[in-house]
């Protein structure tokens, strides 16, 4: 046991050390700070993107549900994310890339004009740096309880001082500089436990073909089930229905969205990257890695209901399942390293929330509304007070404020219903401010009328649940009825004046219709040609394009 | 259709072939780990054939946004000084 806690505690120390080693170069100015001078890697963004998103909640959520589900649990993470991470890649990173922003988030005041423009940054800021964030810090607070108390008997707070005041620490004294680097550390040390996991519970099974078999024999059609390696059609929790909505649903709309809930931190992964090219490699490298992390957490839980077999029974806490595999499969020395891999896979997520978070509330919130013109200083120092509320939210959910929780899920619903027209922004140039803000804000109302109205139905049994359609149909009519509202919205109304077009296309060259904006701009340079120049090229530019 | 609109449904289907490949090679080792070792190689195959397509499409398609970049950058240095800029990516445009 001495050697668990040695491991454990050298790897705290290598995390402080890397703080210590970053606190100059971050101190230097905000882009320092919070972006890391913009000179990461497209690889390491990569990493750092995964282990912001894998976390300890991913072994205890993805570990559960393989336990009810089997090997097609993949099509639960992959479903979701496979191809909008493409997308991401694809079709939006280099544009955003080319921005050049500071935040995300400003590009609706580049995009809009105006009123509407001021208040979706307010409503994308608000919902990131004081809802969002502090939520899921907090929920991945409370993951890293559910895998300690079983592993080690340790209690919520004596895990919390395990894992906050060095998480806090080194994303202080380091900002995003020490966040990737960390985070990097912190994959390897994740990587190398549950591997260990995955492997010696392959290994008390006898191998992969005697784990099939048992799981066959001991469970029956339900075990035969869970080898099954995609999604049958029938299924209590995970039918192939859900998985084919999830593909459209999340990915519909993916790569255009300043501030997605589900992955905030992603504009602050692109805008870091060296070239817009190295922020398409860091999508890539994050689906690569993504799904091999919890991949790793979430396959041994296939085996854990041969040896728990009330695992698989209503009432009992599946998510305890990989805790307790972590237990029984690891000896002393690999269950040190296993449990330094949880508490890198927690830290790594909550420095990147309290990185991130603090930028936006900084950025989006402190500066643009209440103090916009003061020193490098002041703002370096408003940052940090930024990362210690943040953190003192996050907190406050892990022990009392559930509600923030189910307020940042709830929210993360309604955003499904605006999905089309995070394309829209950037494809159409007749989108504007207004339509923006009747696909963020009306199509909350509509999900309110579709899928709350609905349950109320029920509730008052003037409907029965059966006929009540399923919830991905729910979320199709959703997203349908709101896409009518923004184009009904934006067609009736002005498109945004000639000068806040003209330079977002300057700036950007998007893709899509922007036919009549891309003329202007290329007349205007066309006007402004000499003949010299023309020679020079030795074609026009419109035909330079077309190449 | 439109080029624009043909960049974007090119964007697609390679975005498409690299989530394709990126979800073989999780389902290759899902099905490896309950001892289904056909279905496992056999995505291993197709996964490894998606990812050689996939970077093979990727690279010309990139070079095509930044070609648009380039003239555009071009054309605003033509706007602003009556001269083009002498820069990496007018140099690759040049080329083009």
């Amino acid at each position: 046991m001495h050697i668990d806690y040695a491991i454990v505690l050298g790897y705290l120390v290598l995390m402080l050390g890397i703080g210590v080693y970053y606190r100059r170069f971050a101190g230097k100015n905000l882009d320092n700070y919070f972006l890391a001078g913009r000179s990461v890697p497209g690889w390491l963004n990569g990493v750092s993107y995964s282990a912001a998103l894998v976390s300890a909640d991913a072994a205890c959520g993805y570990g559960g549900l393989a336990t009810v589900t089997g090997a097609f649990v993949c099509w639960w993470y992959l479903s979701r994310f496979a191809l909008a991470l493409f997308v991401g890649a694809v079709l939006f990173a280099v544009f955003w890339r080319r921005l050049g922003l500071f935040t995300s988030l400003e590009f609706y005041e580049l995009r809009f004009a105006g009123r509407p423009a001021a208040m979706m940054r307010l409503w994308i800021a608000f919902r990131t740096s004081c809802i969002a964030m502090p939520a899921w810090t907090g929920v991945t607070l409370l993951a890293a309880c559910k895998i300690m108390e079983p592993v080690a008997g340790m209690s919520k707070t004596t895990t919390l001082l395990w894992v906050v005041p060095v998480s806090f620490l080194y994303v202080f004294m380091a900002g995003y500089k020490g966040v990737v680097i960390s985070n990097l550390v912190q994959m390897a040390v994740f990587t190398l436990g549950t591997l260990a996991v995955a492997l010696l519970t392959l290994i008390h099974f006898g191998g992969p073909t005697a784990l099939a078999a048992r799981l066959a024999a001991e469970l029956g059609p339900a075990g035969v089930e869970m080898t099954r390696v995609t999604p049958p059609i029938e299924h209590e929790v995970f039918p192939l229905a859900a998985a084919l909505a999830w593909l459209i649903g999340q990915t519909v709309g993916y790569g255009g969205d300043a501030a997605p809930m589900g992955g905030a931190v992603e504009g602050q992964r692109i805008l870091s990257t060296r070239s817009p090219r190295e922020a398409v490699t860091m999508y890539v490298v994050t689906a690569a890695t993504m799904f091999l992390f919890v991949l790793l957490v979430s396959l041994p839980c296939v085996a854990a209901p041969l040896l728990w077999p009330q695992l698989r029974s209503e009432g009992f806490d599946r998510e305890l399942a990989y805790g307790m595999l972590m237990k029984q499969m690891l000896p002393s020395g690999l269950l040190g390293l296993a449990v330094a891999g949880m508490l890198a896979g927690v830290m790594s997520t909550v420095s990147d929330n309290l990185n991130f978070g603090s930028q936006v509330m900084l950025s989006d919130l402190y500066q643009r509304w209440i103090k916009p013109a003061a020193s490098q200083a002041h703002y370096m120092a408003a940052g940090k007070v930024c990362l210690a509320i943040i953190l003192a939210m996050a907190l406050l959910v892990v022990y009392r404020v559930q509600l923030l929780f189910k307020v940042a899920v709830f929210m993360l619903q309604l955003s499904a219903a605006e999905l089309p027209a995070n394309w829209a922004q950037w494809w159409w140039w007749r989108f504007n401010g207004k339509a923006r803000l009747a696909a963020s804000f009306g199509g909350a109302a509509i999900f309110c009328i579709v899928v709350l109205g609905s349950e109320a139905l029920v509730a008052a049994g003037l409907v029965q649940q059966s006929q009540v359609p399923p919830w991905w149909w729910q979320t199709f009519i959703v997203m349908g009825l709101t896409t009518a509202l923004w184009v009904t919205v934006a067609l009736l109304t002005e498109p945004e004046s000639d000068e806040i077009l003209d330079r977002f296309y300057a700036r950007v060259q998007p893709l899509g219709s922007w036919g009549p904006v891309r003329r202007r701009v290329r007349f205007g340079a066309l006007q402004a040609e000499t003949p010299a120049a023309t020679a020079h090229y030795g074609a026009s530019p419109v035909q330079t394009v077309a190449l | 259709m439109s080029g624009e609109w043909k960049l974007i449904l090119d964007g697609f289907v390679i975005a498409a072939s690299g989530a394709a490949a990126s979800m073989l090679y999780i389902v290759s080792a899902s099905a490896g780990y309950v001892g289904k070792f056909t279905v496992a190689f056999s995505s291993l195959a197709v996964a490894a054939a998606l990812t050689v397509a996939f970077f093979r499409w990727l690279q010309p398609y990139l070079n095509a946004l930044d070609a648009r970049e380039a003239a555009s950058t071009a054309k605003a240095a033509v706007e602003n000084d009556g001269a083009p800029a002498n820069t990496a990516s007018t140099q690759r445009a040049q080329q083009d």
